[in-house]
């Protein structure tokens, strides 16, 4: 009965889920096409040094924060007009809601952006997949798309746009600064700043020897593993006493 | 979701061919078959840790992965390279098909991978005499082109063989003008880049192989660099950074026949897996019209009312 019900709800997040991603299609595609462009041209240019690989991704990946910190607003808006109560009102518990959004605005992006640095070196280099730099590459990215996802997720949830949006590009584009500076002026804040941003940390750390003191981004990785699973359970918890 | 994922994939890899595409046609890059099709003055193997390196001519490299399907092409080139016969290359390799290659310099490092075929215990016992022999062959290759210089310039050869002299390679590397048979040993540093500059340019002067009427030095397609391809390109970055424009070095993209086979793969079957998914669920296409039909609509209302 219980696994019925399980599978019931799983579905039930798929099909929402996938209905939403249907009206996000457009903007969608043309992140995956300049995702795609990009990397395809990170790959090619970078070719045979996996560093150079590193460095072109960091474009890209700022392009994806941004593009969740908007879609991010989708949530919002959908939450502040109402539309969330239509949703419910069919059956859709307020757990499968929120499921179907994680699953659009941190479990998509995180999948997407990774094909779109596996899929281009697949064509250009298969043999580079083999370099162990790629799936650490990969881990970091992933954490970091988490991290940032959930922690916006909560914002979202109260249901200030404006709040979600300043803190969404202020974690894109101001927090690289304020690691590199933390590292040069205030070390010990550093591996702080690097439980929000795994993946800057990470690329700070293989760069800078300021941070070799520091713990290593492997342990600083699990921290935000650890921040990011508090936050999405603070998220389902929240979400119970939202009133939509 | 899972049509999300199989459509990103295909967008994906339609870019990257797109991508590919527009850097073989535009962007200086030539296929496989286009870059060894062409007149090749200078291949250089050198082998890394992890890959293996071609370098054709002096401004294009191609970086060619050991790990994968160019062993065979690399145990090619090593047979061709030991019967001291590169111009017969092009017959030899299926998949590189060298043409009108003047010469191959061979990396010592090279020989050691002869230990992971079968049949060459021999080459490796003989190392250091098996790339002597081919120095030597082409020292003598180049001696007899150089009578018929006035003929046709491109089959001059310098030798210029770099070498690491000792394990700290940053310092000191000998430099040999083999083609004249004299030796002239110079450590690699900034100040001795117009050294190793003007000593190819006496030597040159002394053969009258510079054209003076129009004023031309150094013609790099014309110079064969011989020792770890590392050396030989620290060394003509210095050169390079020095008064001579003509040396250009760079790294130059790549781009491979197998590389667009791969993508053009990867969106068939990506194609292949929406076609199904589409054609038993067709009502699900409509989410994906509706953007073609939204650009279509706006494109005949700007067309209609401007």
């Amino acid at each position: 009965m219980r696994r019925s019900l399980d599978l019931a709800m799983v579905r039930e997040v798929l099909t929402h889920a996938s209905y939403v991603m249907d009206q996000l299609l457009r903007g969608f595609v043309v992140v995956v096409c300049l995702l795609a462009a990009f990397q395809s041209f990170a790959t090619i240019a970078s070719l045979p040094y996996v560093e150079n690989l590193k460095m072109g991704s960091v474009i890209t990946f700022i392009g994806m924060l941004a593009y969740v910190t908007f879609q991010m607003t989708s949530l919002v808006e959908e939450l502040g007009r109402g539309e969330a109560m239509l949703y419910l009102a069919h059956g859709l518990t307020k757990r499968c809601y929120l499921a179907s959004w994680i699953l659009i605005l941190c479990v998509v992006p995180i999948v997407v952006f990774v094909l779109s640095i596996v899929v281009p070196i697949a064509i250009i280099a298969p043999s580079l997949l083999n370099n162990v730099e790629i799936p650490t590459l990969i881990a970091y990215t992933v954490l970091h798309l988490a991290t940032f996802s959930s922690i916006l997720f909560l914002l979202a949830l109260s249901k200030r746009r404006g709040l979600v949006v300043a803190l969404g590009m202020a974690m894109t584009f101001l927090l690289p600064i304020a690691l590199s500076l933390a590292t040069y002026y205030f070390t010990s804040l550093a591996p702080i700043l690097g439980i929000v941003c795994p993946y800057y940390y990470y690329l700070t750390y293989e760069t800078s020897s300021k941070l070799r003191i520091c713990p290593s981004p492997p342990s600083i990785g699990l921290a935000s593993l650890v921040l990011t699973m508090i936050l999405i359970y603070a998220c389902f918890v929240k979400v119970k006493k939202l009133d939509v | 979701m899972l049509k999300h994922v199989v459509l990103s994939i295909l967008v994906i890899s339609l870019i990257t061919l797109l991508v590919l595409g527009i850097a073989a046609t535009t962007m200086r890059v030539r296929t496989y078959h286009a870059v060894y099709g062409s007149n090749v003055d200078l291949v250089m193997v050198d082998i890394d840790d992890d890959r293996a390196t071609l370098w054709l001519s002096i401004s294009q490299t191609l970086p060619i992965p050991t790990s994968y399907e160019n062993v065979e092409c690399f145990k090619k080139i090593i047979e061709t390279v030991l019967m001291f016969d590169p111009v017969a290359l092009g017959d030899y390799a299926t998949n590189l098909t060298i043409r009108n290659v003047k010469a191959f310099v061979v990396d010592a490092r090279l020989l050691s991978i002869l230990k992971t075929f079968a049949g060459y215990p021999s080459v490796v016992a003989n190392r250091s005499k098996i790339i002597d022999r081919i120095v030597r062959k082409y020292t003598l290759a180049e001696t007899t082109c150089i009578t018929s210089f006035a003929g046709y310039s491109r089959r001059v050869w310098i030798v210029v063989n770099v070498k690491s002299g000792s394990s700290t390679v940053s310092k000191s590397v000998p430099l040999r003008l083999a083609s004249w048979r004299s030796q002239c040993v110079l450590p690699l540093h900034p100040s001795n880049a117009s050294r190793i500059l003007l000593a190819i340019e006496v030597d040159l002067r002394r053969s009258k192989l510079i054209d003076t009427a129009n004023n031309r030095t150094l013609n790099l397609k014309n110079v064969l660099l011989t020792g770890n391809a590392t050396m030989v390109f620290n060394v003509l970055s210095l050169i390079e950074s020095s008064t001579m424009s003509e040396f250009h070095v760079k790294y130059l993209l790549v781009v491979t026949m197998q590389q667009i086979y791969r993508a053009i793969a990867i969106v068939c079957i990506c194609a292949a897996i929406l076609c199904i998914y589409y054609y038993r669920r067709p009502e699900e296409l409509e989410p994906l019209l509706r953007i073609f039909r939204r650009f279509s609509a706006r494109r005949i209302l700007r067309r209609s009312y401007g």
